[in-house]
């Protein structure tokens, strides 16, 4: 008669989640942990790509004072999305327009943008020869010239069209700038896209709107005169998944959490045997009413839920980041699965860590222990594996020898952790994306028996090594 | 409840420790029974194997030859029987340092099964009994030695076990600890508990054991009665006194060789040794020669048989 071979697992495991819970160990590494899923969320789900980098816009400015005509140059700096850069140096250079060859343009003077991102040039009562030229370096340059026609314009204005990439799809997207001819921010002129009316600019005579794909026409209208302009947006397309929030997932799953789930993993648990070991504690713990895989299993599983539970609340956390960002939540069984085969890395590394352990007979072999466990998952396995397969003369482009060697990766549970989170991404149709999928090369049931036996074969090694080395 | 006449029945058990080259027989072949009730010291120079016999009582390690009973449970096929009824004081502190003296006896009991409401007052008890009641809600980490081997001590008491294993109880006490311990151990065999108690140190033990066995080098020298072995060692080994005094001149030293049955007499660092023939009572007629030639006299005091002394005459007796 064996009996329950878990009596006391409970009390054991409880013991361990709540060292764990209480050490200082735990709760900076969850700190790190959250930090980089949560930035992550933030960072990948930023709803479009529209580039940050600063543009320069100019404007000539014609303002009547006291009976006779100023003319000024006005340069305005932002981002594309309408977002003033004060403090910008901007410098004002003339050149002559009607030279026959090449004349360096003159410096004159230089200023900085106001906190609308606004500078202002009095340049005098300029000659028709000559024009002005605004320059940021390294942004670029924009010019001014006051030609006749201008007197007859009631704006000036400027529009760019771009596109742009993220996980959610591509975009185009269009930045219209209008100043009245005497300077000021156009904020009633009205901006049409294909004879569409869009808007209105803000106080900074900016608008900037989304461009649907192909030619369209952009027309600035005020106060009777229009000016318009042909721009075309780019080929715009869905996200490569079917929703954009799972390739954020998707993303972050293949960035750094085959780096950061071992290591928060081998850090709580690398000392789990060895700590108690070390105190003298083992020993007591191996003359009470514990078996010694009931030992373990508490060891284990005290361990695992120290990690699982605050990860799992991360994941969460930073999951609501990402929907509340992009608006788009992901699909909620692709976020299970990420979730659970997140936490099933952290069971892997939590057994190797416990087999590891016993065998350490001090703790200092046990951190030796865990980086070289680290290490060779995260930089030899890989690398070795294709190595010795191209060496064997295996070919990646052939797809039987592919998919001989995505097998053989099937025992590195970091490359196993990565197919399980790339087979569940609900794909748009006919596009497997990326190439990060290894769809018709492992069928899901391979890879799933592969994740059983991950935890199976660890354990029953751990119960083995743990039963022989407990004593030591 | 089974009833055996041994408590402890220990037999040909071996223990061989794995290593590189030089494989260590720590046990070879060791054999005895404790009987219910008893207080067994369990004696042996260091390294003998006292430790290793005890990790094997209290199933910790697995013999690798021979077999061990305790209260008539095999400690191989039957672990968790033999852990429901020992209580195991270890060599080493092994509390867990950084929770309270409660909180390591509240766990300590619960992972041996006694029940959650009575368990925290029985815990405070015995932490009252054991000297440790203001320490009680102190990391043990915080602890002195020797209120670690009290803690130590409450851990094995926790589930109030019939039988109980002490490596070294009184190791790296002082004189009043060791008394404590001693006291300890005569109110534990007063309410009917077998002791099993190991030392390195006979003179720590001799007051309390009912019963000594020896062990030296992985076998038992001998297994015996306290009075009995008490006997045999004083028939064995030479009468010994030990006389602290201004050194004697050559003169008082003849003088003193001249009382019957002494031996020998050489000066020691503060005074002399005087060795008598086994059994002689020498003390009185000594210390007369060395008052009436006016030497002064701090202490007499009969030498204490050491264990090598038991040792010695065991082996010289060839019960071995
Ligand atoms: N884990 C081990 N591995 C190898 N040899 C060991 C181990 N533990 C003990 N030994 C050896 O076994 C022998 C008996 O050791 P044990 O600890 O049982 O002695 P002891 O009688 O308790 O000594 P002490 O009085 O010093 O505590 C010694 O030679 C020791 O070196
Ligand atoms: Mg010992």
């Amino acid at each position: 008669m064996r009996g329950n071979p878990f009596v006391g697992t409970a009390r054991v495991g409880w013991m361990e989640f709540r060292t764990h819970l209480r050490s200082p160990r735990l709760l900076i590494l969850v700190v790190l942990f959250a930090l980089l899923v949560f930035g992550a969320s933030y960072g990948f789900s930023q709803p479009s790509g529209i580039s940050n980098q600063p543009f320069l816009v100019a404007h000539p400015a014609i303002r009547n004072e006291s009976g006779a005509d100023h003319f000024f140059a006005v340069g305005w700096v932002a981002d594309l999305r309408g977002v003033p850069r004060p403090g910008v140096a901007v410098s004002l250079y003339e050149f002559n327009l009607t030279s026959p060859g090449y004349e360096a343009p003159r410096f004159l003077q230089s200023a900085e943008t106001n906190a609308t991102g606004f500078v202002v040039f009095d340049v005098g009562t300029p000659s028709q020869e000559f024009g002005y030229q605004l320059r940021v370096d390294p942004i670029g340059m924009s010019m001014v010239s006051f030609y006749p026609a201008l007197l007859n314009q009631t704006f000036t204005s400027f529009v760019s069209s771009s596109s742009f990439f993220s996980p959610f799809g591509s975009e185009s997207a269009v930045a219209v700038h209008v100043m009245t001819l005497d300077g000021y921010p156009a904020t009633g002129a009205d901006i049409y896209i294909d004879d569409n009316l869009q808007g209105q600019p803000n106080g900074n005579g900016f608008y900037g709107g989304s461009l649907p794909p192909g030619d369209h026409v952009v027309r600035i209208s005020y106060r009777g005169y229009e000016e318009s302009y042909g721009t075309y947006g780019g080929p715009s397309s869905g996200p490569v998944y079917e929703n954009g929030a799972d390739a954020v997932l998707l993303g972050i799953v293949f960035t750094f959490m085959p780096l950061i789930l071992p290591i928060v993993a081998i850090a709580v648990s690398f000392d789990a045997i060895a700590r108690e070991r070390a105190q003298g504690s083992l020993e007591l713990l191996l003359a009470r009413r514990v078996r010694r895989e009931g030992i373990l299993a508490g060891k284990f599983l005290g361990a695992f839920a120290s990690i699982a539970l605050p990860m799992t609340v991360v994941f969460l956390g930073g999951i609501a980041i990402l929907a509340a960002v992009s608006g788009r939540p992901p699909t909620p069984s692709f976020a299970a699965t990420v979730i659970v085969a997140s936490l099933f890395l952290v069971a892997v590394y939590v057994l190797l860590m416990l087999i590891l352990s016993s065998l350490a007979k001090s703790v200092g072999t046990a951190v030796v222990f865990g980086v070289v466990a680290w290490l060779f998952f995260n930089l030899f396995f890989a690398f070795v594996a294709t190595f010795l397969f191209l060496v064997a003369g295996g070919s990646l482009t052939s797809p039987g020898a592919y998919g001989a060697l995505l097998t053989v990766l099937l025992f590195d549970p970091n490359l196993l952790y990565q197919m399980l989170v790339a087979a569940a991404v609900p794909v748009t149709s006919g596009s497997p994306g990326l190439g990060l999928v290894p769809t018709g090369y492992l069928s899901i049931a391979q890879l799933a028996v592969a994740a059983i036996l991950w935890i199976v074969v660890p354990w029953l090694l751990a119960t083995w090594i743990f039963r022989r080395k407990a004593e030591g | 409840m089974r009833v055996t006449a041994s408590a402890i029945r220990v037999q040909d058990l071996r223990k061989r420790y794995p290593a590189f080259r030089k494989p260590v027989d720590a046990l070879a072949g060791v054999n005895f029974d404790v009987a219910r009730g008893d207080v067994f010291g369990f004696l042996g120079p260091n390294g003998a194997g006292k430790t290793t016999t005890l990790r094997i009582l209290a199933t910790v390690l697995a013999p690798t030859g021979g077999g061990a009973e305790v209260d008539g449970h095999d400690v191989v096929r039957d672990p968790m029987a033999v852990r429901s009824v020992v209580g195991y004081m270890p060599e080493r502190s092994g509390a867990y340092p950084l929770l309270t003296g409660l909180q390591n006896l509240l766990y300590w009991g619960r992972l041996q099964d006694v029940d959650g409401g009575g368990l925290r007052e029985r815990a405070r008890a015995l932490l009252a009994e054991l000297g440790l009641e203001e320490a009680a809600d102190r990391k043990a980490k915080t602890y002195s030695h020797g209120m670690g081997k009290r803690l130590l001590m409450a851990q094995a008491l926790i589930h109030d076990p019939p039988i109980l294993l002490l490596d070294e109880p009184a190791g790296g006490l002082d004189p009043q600890g060791i008394r404590f311990f001693r006291d300890l151990v005569r109110k534990l065999q007063g309410e009917g508990k077998t002791v099993f108690l190991s030392s390195h140190i006979l003179s720590e033990v001799e007051q309390t054991c009912t019963t000594v066995g020896i062990i030296h080098r992985g076998r038992m020298v001998v297994v015996e009665r306290m009075d009995a072995l008490r006997q045999r060692i004083g028939e064995g080994a030479v009468a010994r006194i030990e006389v602290e005094c201004d050194l004697p001149s050559p003169a008082v030293m003849q003088a003193i060789l001249g009382v019957p049955k002494v031996r020998a007499v050489t000066p020691a660092p503060d005074g002399i040794v005087v060795e008598a023939e086994a059994g002689a009572e020498v003390a009185d007629e000594v210390t007369r020669v060395l008052v009436e030639n006016r030497v002064r006299i701090r202490a007499v005091r009969p030498a204490q048989p050491t264990l090598e002394d038991a040792f010695m005459s065991l082996l010289g007796g060839g019960t071995a």
